[in-house]
């Protein structure tokens, strides 16, 4: 227990120099601080918090109650940004006129090496839209969305995770948990290189699929309309299948 | 459609800028006995205000939370949710009304000191704030223009909109859409029904307010919180508080160390409860435990209004998480105890357990629906 204490915060203090910081701050302010009240506040109080974090007991008690993989959550009751940020305008505060301003852009200079920037992330991307929803996603449900009542359609993997957020009339037979490993056959058929409608349309018709988004470059095996699929629409490199055997009334 | 537009966000910087102004109105001026609350107010005019905010904010949320869990366990639907927050909200405003002509206004007179600096013609500070202002607006506006493929937005935000547009709440699984029994976990915490009412006030669409109009609020409330704390770490500093500000900036810019910090989640997860629970409810608590130890150690009598405000904040943490409760209550616990080695202070510990007691009884109802 006291092992996956120390992963945990293996993983929070991630490339590990911004807590390393923290923990100088701590020291720094508990060799300069005189201030009573901010000794507690950003010297004692972190170091219990720390001392529950790496307790044994408590982490036993914490993963009974919740979860282990939210343990991490603790460590944001430690003041890592506000010690650090205190810590070197004290610093500052000792400094006048050059040497003031020399010592603030080598601070700023040392933080930007010590963390990543935040948007430099690959995850980010432009926004293609007021949404922050694919595009394709948007003309996709604003084509099968009908007022009034719920459709079920089933989609690509790389657009599970927006389809819900964007309508809530377009349900799916499987969503986030299909990317996050959960077992699913409809959705191994799916992201086959070839889709073999042999045994994609039952699949699809087992779910009451109304509606079946493949790209449009994927080559498919069989003739659609044995199955009663019919090509609904085509946008943004997606090919939109609609099951004539689901009717789709009020 | 431009009208439509300018309608939408009128309404939306009433209900989450004006309206919290206004209520927060209960902490400052609507108990005679507190100076303190006050002060602000005769030379800061800002820091008044963004306190109000933040504290207006914070007791809305507390309000909501207890409205909507109840109503979400009794089978009530949104709308049920929507009635019983808008009488909660008017009851609020008459309270802050009542207070305010109670109290009558005190906030313009500048205090001495304020304009003694202006005096000085310091131009560091200008400068320091206009890059910490310039910092702040870089973070707003890519919050709009930059999207995260982030996958928890696909349970949370899916949840709020189905709750703006099937009525109901937590009655439907987030990924598909299908039915399913009440989930207690998230249940109990429902930031995103907040979520799904503010897009449903406003007119907005529900994944435009969680992508965009509200992350940009919420950064903006929790850079005030920063600024709050900095003015209380550095009061008569001019260019400390800028200095200060300038550098939490750059900490959460570059706060991509790690996808578990709370700087990561401020930029990244803004519209979540738990992102709001770190950058917002957590740094609050730590601004009014830092007040709370400077009047122990000065000997000042503490106010019903602080520990309101203070049950309040803790109870603002469990709509954001059903961590929140733990973590709001183990953060009093270990100020609590602080306090009592550091000063002996019996009175202060009790009021502080009092605080935790919608936290406390959250946690219990966790564990006895889990």
């Amino acid at each position: 227990m006291a092992n996956s204490s120390f992963l945990i915060f293996g993983k929070f203090m991630g490339t590990g120099l911004m807590v390393t910081w923290f923990l100088v701050g701590l020291v720094y302010l508990f060799l300069s601080e005189k201030n009573k009240t901010r000794r507690i506040l950003f010297i004692y109080m972190p170091v219990l918090i720390l001392l529950l974090f790496f307790n044994p007991l408590f982490n036993r008690i914490f993963v009974w109650v919740t979860e282990e993989e939210i343990y991490f959550r603790l460590c944001w009751l430690l003041p890592v940004i506000l010690v650090i940020a205190y810590s070197l305008v004290r610093l500052l505060e000792g400094l006048k006129g050059k040497r003031q301003l020399g010592f603030g852009i080598l601070a700023a200079a040392l933080i930007a090496v010590s963390g990543k920037l935040v948007y430099s992330s690959p995850l980010y991307s432009r926004a293609e839209n007021i949404y922050h929803v694919p595009d394709s996603v948007v003309h996709i449900c604003d084509a099968i969305e009908m007022p009034g009542r719920e459709v079920m359609a089933v989609f690509p993997e790389e657009m599970l995770l927006y389809v819900r957020q964007y309508s809530p009339l377009v349900c799916m037979p499987y969503g986030r948990e299909v990317i996050m490993g959960v077992y699913n056959r409809l959705n191994e058929e799916m992201e086959k290189d070839v889709a073999d409608l042999e045994t994609l349309a039952p699949l699809t018709k087992e779910a009451l699929c109304h509606y079946i988004i493949l790209p449009a470059e994927r080559e498919i095996l069989g003739e659609p309309g044995e199955y009663d699929w019919e090509m609904f629409y085509e946008t943004d490199g997606y090919v939109i299948y609609r099951d004539t055997s689901f009717p789709l009334t009020y | 459609m431009a009208i439509q537009l300018i309608i939408q966000l009128v309404i939306l910087m009433g209900g989450l800028i004006v309206l919290p102004v206004v209520v927060g109105g209960l902490f400052v001026n609507a108990f005679s006995g507190e100076k303190r609350f006050r002060e602000p107010f005769r030379g800061e005019v800002v820091f008044g205000l963004l306190f109000q905010w933040v504290s207006g904010q914070l007791c809305l949320w507390a309000g909501f939370h207890i409205l909507c869990t109840a109503l979400i366990l009794k089978g009530e639907n949104f709308d049920a949710v929507i009635k019983s927050y808008g009488v909660l909200v008017v009851s609020l405003l008459l309270l802050a009304a009542a207070g305010e002509i109670r109290r009558g206004a005190v906030y313009t007179r500048p205090q001495a000191h304020a304009r003694e600096h202006e005096k000085k013609k310091d131009w560091m500070p200008v400068v320091l704030w206009c890059l910490a202002g310039a910092l702040l607006v870089l973070q707003l506006v890519l919050a709009g223009v930059l999207a995260y493929e982030e996958g928890d937005d696909a349970f949370y935000v899916a949840i709020s909109t189905a709750t703006e547009s099937s009525d109901t709440m937590y009655q439907t699984l987030a990924y598909t859409g299908r039915h399913t029994s009440f989930d207690a976990r998230h249940g109990l915490a429902p930031f995103p029904v907040w979520v799904a009412m503010a897009a449903r006030i406003t007119g907005i669409r529900t994944v435009t307010m969680a992508q965009i109009a509200l992350p940009v609020v919420l950064i903006g409330m929790s850079y005030a919180i920063y600024y709050l704390i900095g003015k209380k770490l550095f009061p008569q500093g001019a260019r400390q508080v800028p200095m200060f500000l300038i550098f939490i900036e750059c900490l959460v810019l570059f706060g991509g160390y790690s996808t578990y910090s709370a700087e990561n989640f401020l930029l990244v997860r803004t519209a979540q409860g738990k992102a709001v629970l770190a950058s917002i409810v957590i740094p609050f608590l730590v601004l009014l435990l830092l007040q709370l130890l400077e009047d122990l150690q000065e000997s000042h009598k503490i106010g019903r209004a602080y520990w309101a405000l203070l049950a309040l904040t803790a109870g603002a943490g469990c709509l954001c998480s059903t961590l929140g409760n733990l973590l709001t209550c183990l953060m009093l616990a270990a100020c609590g105890l602080c306090i009592l080695v550091c000063y002996r202070k019996w009175k202060e510990l009790w009021l502080m357990a009092g605080c935790c007691m919608l936290p406390l009884g959250m946690i219990f109802l966790y564990m006895w629906i889990k």
